[in-house]
């Protein structure tokens, strides 16, 4: 019995060391980490936030990510960072506010006998679709063998209910879990919409 | 230099996102779905996202409008002014108002009832019917029927400015009756 009790004890200090090592950090030391330069990313898409333009309400989409390394030393020489700039297409459905809000005649046209016939209207507040291809920067810091994480500012062009153009700043702040050197679990905040997704690293 | 340089791009494409236009047009009714404006003080107008909505304005104090693409249906009543456009194979009803003024496309079927002032510009196909107007005016882009029932001003003008065809005491045509 004793002995069994021994074999456990030694087992979970075998774990709690090798745990230790793994999130042992890295963030002091550049270039501490595998040598990938490409990360594809397909994630599921959701957001609280209304879209840019007219579109209204809660969404949920699927999309994917192409980021590639551009900088292996980021910003910070003394520190383990690095720099991609990523590409990407999200569809989103936003359900609308449910409520329409009154439209408004934005162009009218002369009719029959001179009178003044309304042909185009903005109105807000139904379901929409929307695909963004965004494109970003993403700062990488590179904190332990396990977890990284990133914040991405950039641009992202929409395509709304597929009639029209847009163009909105994005914003996001985003950590990975890695599985392995080249298999992460990708998390992302921000705006237009929250993700999570695998990567796959190259 | 190079974080330098992208650093720089970043902040470039920040400034341009800022100021590059984020507003996109016209959203409005599901197609398929029944939509509504009713009961307001002012204006209302109701778009399409696409073909086949099914529009429905009335009862408000000021214009009411719908404008729509093809395969749509449009009601209009009990508002001080209608407005009513829409593309090909589309329904148009517009009653109880001061005027209603309308275009449509092709195959339209369009009905102006108990109102002083109906004008409709109509394309190829099209059935127009008004009842109880003071004054119609009719434009048709192509053959088209045109009913009056009870209007003293049935006026009604074919492709190129030219006249319509009587078909019987209330019924005229722009193309054979």
């Amino acid at each position: 019995m004793l002995s069994v009790a021994r074999r456990l004890v030694a087992c979970a200090a075998v774990l709690a060391w090798s745990r230790g090592a793994a999130a042992q950090s890295t963030i002091l030391h550049p270039s501490e980490r595998p040598a990938d330069s490409i990360e594809l990313e397909p994630h599921l898409l959701a957001t609280p936030f209304n879209p840019p333009g007219d579109g209204s309400g809660a969404g949920f989409g699927v999309g994917g990510r192409a980021s590639f390394e551009v900088v292996r030393h980021g910003f910070v020489p003394s520190i383990n960072d690095s720099v991609s700039v990523g590409v990407g297409i999200d569809f989103m459905r936003y359900q609308g506010s449910g409520v329409f809000s009154p439209g408004v005649c934005t162009r009218t046209a002369t009719g029959p006998a001179g009178t003044g016939v309304c042909v185009e209207v903005s109105q807000r507040g139904g379901p929409s679709a929307y695909l963004f291809l965004p494109v970003t920067m993403q700062w990488n810091f590179w904190l332990t063998r396990q977890w990284s994480v990133f914040g991405e500012p950039g641009l992202s062009l929409y395509w709304f209910d597929y009639r029209a153009l847009g163009a909105s700043p994005v914003l996001f702040l985003g950590g990975r879990f890695h599985f392995t050197d080249r298999l992460t679990l990708t998390m992302r905040v921000g705006y237009p919409t929250f993700s999570i997704g695998v990567s796959l690293l190259f | 230099m190079r974080p330098r340089l992208l650093i720089a791009c970043t902040a470039a494409a920040l400034l341009a996102s800022v100021a590059a236009p984020g507003c996109a047009p016209s959203e409005g009714c599901d197609p398929g779905q029944p939509c509504a404006c009713s009961d307001l003080g002012g204006d209302c107008f109701l778009g399409c996202a696409g073909d086949g909505c099914s529009q429905d304005c009335h009862n408000v104090g000021g214009r009411c409008g719908t404008v729509c693409n093809n395969g749509c249906s449009s009601s209009c009543h009990d508002a001080p002014d209608c407005s009513q456009s829409c593309g090909d194979g589309c329904n148009l009803d517009c009653h109880n108002v001061m005027s209603c003024e309308s275009i449509c496309g092709d195959g339209c079927t369009y009905s102006c009832e108990d109102v002083p002032r109906c004008a409709v510009r109509a394309g190829a196909g099209s059935t127009i019917r008004c009842t109880s107007a003071a004054e119609c005016d009719v434009e048709c882009t192509g053959d088209c029927r045109v009913t009056c029932s009870d209007v003293p001003a049935c006026n009604v003008t074919c492709l190129g400015g030219a006249g319509p065809m009587s078909c019987s005491g209330e019924t005229f045509a722009c193309g054979a009756c």
